[in-house]
């Protein structure tokens, strides 16, 4: 309306309002005259005059009250502790990012807190809320946007309260800063070396993009918004179809790595891939790929198999900048971004130390990029839906199994590794370094992964080859949280749960359809959680699972007897019933089963790899329960044969690293039976230092060819507790050399290993093993030092694992350790504590048992209680009635010590060292029978000078 | 947590707000910029503490909440009437802001932009046709293009609450004026509604 219309109106309709309203239309004719429009215009507004504003107010009243109780839903306005949450800044899938406000009588405080979304908190998201946070109160650098504060509201939900970063996206700032390329790169740096950092701390970010890289306005970078509540793979909501885009809302995907895109597990080079998009942004200012309005198929193509454009090939870049981007920064950004994780740059930190040298005018370790970007391992087309639902399920981060040689000690310890070996995720390259976050951030990941799994079930129904993969992704995610390794971090009983669902998916899918493959499932299925039962301490259940599994190995051979996987399947049943027998200190039990299985497998070998390493891996344990029987020259011929076999397959392919780690393993089972079980060996020391370096050779070969070979370095450990076992008995002084050298190595390598796995039976053995190797009275004090700390260990790992025997044994036996050192020391109170600590354990293990390990320690043990009984009747600080009590029960200690070692004789399992030991206790009868009480302490030599064999 | 210095930190002294207003009412425009934030969030808080503390079904008045914020934000005794007179200006339009960010993000929800889409029930859809202070901001910024003036009277009045002095005052003119530029525009905005219903 021209004004001077309005104004007429706005005249007209004042004057009509100051007459009475009978006169109105009057005066409207004559005001208006002829102009239609002008009257009805008027007419209008005249006829909404009247409400005297009622209908706004109301209006505004009523959105009011929607803002406030609105309000009141989120949680704008909402009070935690100090601070005021004034606005939303920032929403993800769960977490939300409040502006908020504390103002106090000092402060007025600006800052960001992040909470996750109400309704969306469950106890299990909460959980994993609350261990991101705790990790992330750690990162303390000034490019990492800070934590401040954190703490639970009250009803129960975590937050975060963080530094409120004010700042502009890195790549907008670099624009409106007119900033150069060097400039742009310097900028970045500051990214990597914070990115860097937070690996270090094993924090993944996961959501590396310009909006969470800001520059203040002061022109420090800031990094924010690390992975807290941030879901790792495309969120599923339960009761939801995920429609076409959705997923996009909750990754950021242009940025995201091919492996995040794929849900595959996630290792600090996702972050170094998308720091390479950044990059790349950075210096062009536009985006290698959009995946806007994609759908999940098209945008995995997009990102994990197309060609990566070079950033100096995008269009509308001026001359001057081409140029510099052209060459070495392309290579760095190509490298940055390779599709398979394992090419890119290994760190942030190289990503900066490259373009450090470009700004340097330095050569580059960026290689030329190829231009074949095929199908890597890493990239897999054709996948069905459900295959992609199910990879986006086995979300492992980094998880490592390690293959450990216990055999040295007790054999049991290959059978529970090969079990898990077999089917576990094996894969120590340098993605073991990459391996993340805390122990209660894995667990909470494994519980997402759960949860996932069973969203998937719900809508998958009876297919029985989708149960079939479900059932593995069940058993793959209760590998790693139920691994005894992993076991400790409390994920046990995760474990358990994933294990079971992995049964019930395999009965499943074999009732449906009982074909060779879901037979398999269902079998791997039983012994799995099998063997985490015993693991546990469930040994009924454990026992049940396993007659199961060999029952249904048993109806499949059957059903087949010729054919080889089945007559397989059936003798790897027995055997590892045999495992779990022999774990459970069965010995003549599981003697028969391993009996059972070669009679199935049969005792030749064939020159098919599969077969022979099954077949060795046989003798292997029967060697070993036979010497825990007591037939250590049968024990030995077994361990023979298996050598025999891997020397034959090595000769067969000579280069292959499989064949030459299989011998390795064949020379370290010799060393048991020649010299490496305590008093349960032939005591060949010379043959088993041949042995000895005979493994140590290739292990040292393997780490001298290729220094990353993670698979060698961890394993010198073993070479070198092979040399010091080979020594103990001729060259103590010499074998603690070794032995020392073999605690170090793998206390290098085990930072490698993923948080809660770490071989700390394997170290506390080792400290053992150097404590025995040392003597004199010199080293005493060091002795004392080994001993304790392998006893805490021992008393941690009873702890977590009560059912299980050996954890109690190596307890007992290590009290008596100490108590004997104490004794040494002269500290006769300790000793006494020792001991008594060592008698709890007595009543569980028994003379009689089948398994002379058992017998063994206990002869030990009782020989540690004579001599504390006997270093009590001979000090004069006690009383003399005290003094005789403790007389006697020397004497039945010892006595008891050699019925022990009479048992050896008439088992027919005399070996020469226990042989020592038996002459050792008797002689120590004979002296206790006829000393008098009142013997002086001084004519007391220690222990160690009388009992134990010359030695420099 | 003892963490790095705190960032973002301002020293809050009493005059604070008082003495943006009085920045402002010198010409500095930026501490407008400073004030409208302050002035949100503090009208948030009221809008939901009045709403917790009274009974549920009566309406909440803006106006109220507007003196509220300005008796808990500013120092009385330092000001002038012509700066409470700004800072209810101010309040005002950022009530309005207020409430159409609020109407925007619940509206952009029922449309589906959101992942969770609702049925529609009857009573929604009856809500959805009720005009809101979304309808009421386009209309009044369809009077602004008309007549600037009337569409600032009604916000003083109906976001801040102002009396007719007050309003006079802020704009500039008469009481008398303020009256007569109320009534035409309430009668015009509430045709633009009654029309954007149709």
């Amino acid at each position: 309306m021209l004004g001077d219309r309005w104004n007429r109106i706005e005249e007209i309709f004042h004057a009509a309002l100051e007459r009475p309203l009978p006169e109105r239309d009057a005066y409207l004719v004559h005001a208006c005259g002829d102009d239609r429009t002008l009257r009805s215009e008027v007419e209008s507004l005249l006829a909404n005059d009247g409400d005297g504003g009622a209908t706004i107010d109301l209006l505004v009243a009523n959105d009011l009250k929607d803002v406030a109780r609105a309000s009141s839903d989120s949680d704008s306005g909402l009070q935690i502790g100090p601070y005021r949450l004034v606005r939303e800044l920032d929403s993800g899938g769960m977490g939300v990012v409040h502006l908020a406000v504390r103002s106090d009588d000092h402060y007025f405080q600006v800052v960001a807190i992040k909470t996750i979304r109400k309704g969306l908190a469950s106890p299990h998201l909460v959980q994993r809320f609350r261990a991101e946070r705790q990790i992330l109160a750690t990162l303390t650098h000034p490019n990492i946007g800070a934590i401040l504060d954190g703490g639970n509201i009250d009803d129960g939900r975590p937050y975060i309260v963080m530094e409120y970063v004010e700042g502009q996206p890195i790549t907008i700032a670099a624009e409106n800063r007119s900033l150069s390329v060097r400039q742009r790169i310097e900028l970045f740096r500051s990214v990597c070396s914070a990115v860097h950092y937070a690996h270090q701390k094993l924090v993944i970010h996961r959501d590396i993009k310009p909006s969470n890289v800001l520059v203040t306005p002061e022109g420090i970078v800031k990094l924010i918004d690390f992975g807290v509540s941030k879901p790792l793979a495309p969120e599923l909501i339960p009761g939801q179809l995920p429609r076409t885009e959705s997923w996009q809302r909750f990754m950021t995907p242009d940025y995201a790595s091919p492996e995040q895109i794929q849900g595959r597990e996630l290792t600090t080079e996702a972050d170094v891939y998308s720091l390479g998009v950044l990059l790349f942004e950075l210096l062009t200012d536009s985006r290698p790929y959009t995946l806007h309005g994609l759908s999940p198929a098209a945008a995995e193509r997009l990102v994990c198999e197309e060609e990566n454009p070079r950033p100096s090939t995008v269009p509308n870049l001026t001359e001057r900048i081409r140029k510099e981007v052209a060459g070495d920064l392309d290579r760095i950004v190509l490298m940055a971004m390779d599709k398979d994780p394992s090419r890119r740059y290994p760190s942030a930190q190289h990503l900066d130390e490259d373009l450090l040298r470009f700004l340097q005018h330095k050569p580059i370790l960026a290689r030329k990029s190829s231009s074949l970007y095929r199908l890597s391992k890493f990239v897999r087309r054709h996948r069905t839906a459900s295959m992609m639902a199910c990879a986006t399920v086995l979300v492992l981060i980094g998880s490592v199994l390690f293959h450990q040689w216990q055999s040295r000690r007790s054999d049991s310890k290959l059978r529970e590794v090969e079990s898990l070996a077999d089917s576990a995720i094996f894969d120590m390259t340098g993605k073991l370094q990459a391996s993340s976050a805390s122990v209660e951030t894995q667990a909470a990941i494994f519980r997402s992964a759960l949860k996932y799994l069973n969203q998937l079930r719900q809508s998958s129904g009876d297919d029985p080859r989708v149960l079939l993969k479900l059932s593995r992704a069940y058993a793959r995610v209760g590998d790693l949280e139920g691994s005894p390794y992993v076991a400790n971090l409390g994920n046990s009983g995760v474990a358990l749960t994933s294990y079971q669902e992995a049964l019930r998916m395999a009965v499943a899918a074999h009732s449906r359809l009982p074909g060779d493959e879901n037979t398999q499932a269902l079998f791997e299925a039983y012994e799995r959680l099998g063997a985490l039962e015993f693991f546990l301490g469930k040994i009924e259940e454990a026992h049940d699972n396993y007659q199961r599994s060999l029952s249904l190995a048993h109806d499949f051979w059957k059903d087949k007897p010729e054919d080889p996987t089945r007559k397989r399947l059936l003798a790897m049943s027995y055997a590892r019933l045999g495992d779990l027998q022999l774990d459970d200190l069965e010995t003549d039990t599981a003697l028969e089963s391993f009996r059972a299985a070669f009679r199935i497998f049969g005792t030749e070998s064939n020159g098919d790899e599969d077969h022979d390493v099954t077949l060795m891996r046989l003798y292997v344990r029967m060697g070993g329960a036979l010497m825990e029987h007591g037939s250590p020259q049968e024990a030995l011929a077994n361990r023979r044969k298996a050598l025999a076999i891997s020397e034959a397959l090595a000769q067969k392919s000579p280069s292959s690293n499989q064949a030459q780690q299989n011998l390795f393993e064949a020379y370290n089972f010799m060393n048991g039976p020649l010299v490496g079980i305590e008093t349960l060996s032939v005591g060949d020391s010379t043959q088993a230092e041949i042995y000895a370096r005979k493994a140590l050779d290739i292990v040292e070969g393997m780490v001298g060819r290729d220094h990353s070979n993670v698979w060698a370095r961890s394993h010198l450990a073993y070479g070198y507790g092979l040399m010091g076992d080979a020594l103990r008995l001729t060259r103590p002084a010499a074998a603690s050399e070794w032995y020392r050298k073999a605690l170090l190595v793998t206390k290098e390598v085990a930072p490698s290993y993923p948080v809660g796995s770490y071989p700390e039976d394997w170290i506390a053995e080792g400290d053992e093993d150097l404590a025995a190797s040392l003597r004199g009275r010199e080293n005493a004090l060091e002795r004392v030092r080994l001993l304790e700390d392998a006893n805490s260990v021992w008393q941690q790992l009873v702890h977590a694992s009560p059912g299980k025997p050996q954890y109690r044994m190596s307890l007992m036996r290590s009290d008596c350790k100490l108590s004997d050192s104490e004794l040494a020391v002269n500290d006769l109170d300790k000793a006494r504590l020792y001991a008594d600590s060592a008698v709890r354990f007595f009543d569980d293990f028994k003379i009689t048992s089948q398994s002379l390990l058992v017998v063994r320690d206990l002869g030990f043990c009782y020989e540690s209680l004579g001599n504390v009984q006997r270093q009590i009747s001979l000090s004069p600080s006690f009383s003399a009635a005290r003094r005789r009590a403790a007389h006697t029960q020397a004497l039945q200690w010892f006595q008891k010590s050699a019925e022990v070692w009479s048992e050896w004789k008439r088992r027919d399992a005399s070996t020469p060292e226990s042989e020592i030991e038996r002459h050792k206790v008797e002689r120590l009868l004979r002296q206790v029978k006829s000393s008098d009480h009142r013997e002086t302490v001084s004519n007391t030599l220690s222990k160690e000078q009388r009992l134990l064999p010359r030695s420099n | 947590m003892s963490g790095p210095t705190p960032v973002n930190v301002i020293r809050k002294d009493p005059g604070n707000v008082t003495s943006l207003l009085l920045d402002w009412s010198k010409g500095n425009q930026s501490a407008l910029e400073c004030l409208v934030p302050i002035i949100y969030e503090e009208l948030l808080r009221l809008a939901r503490a009045r709403l917790s503390r009274e009974n549920r079904q009566c309406t909440l008045q803006p106006t109220a909440l507007v003196h509220e914020s300005y008796l808990r934000l500013a120092d009385e005794t330092k000001l002038q009437w012509q700066n409470r007179a700004h800072f209810y200006a101010i309040a005002a339009n950022t009530m309005r802001r207020v409430l159409i960010d609020y109407a925007r993000k619940r509206n952009a929800e029922k449309r589906g932009g959101g992942m969770i889409i609702t049925l529609q029930t009857g009573m929604d859809f009856a809500q959805e046709r009720a005009p809101d202070c979304l309808a009421l901001d386009e209309a009044l910024k369809r009077l602004a293009r008309v007549d600037e003036r009337k569409s600032r009277a009604i916000e003083l009045k109906y976001f801040g609450g102002m009396t007719t002095e007050e309003i006079g005052s802020v704009l500039g003119i008469a009481v008398a004026t303020v009256g007569r530029e109320l009534r035409l525009g309430q009668a015009w905005l509430r045709r633009e509604l009654s029309r954007a219903q149709e």
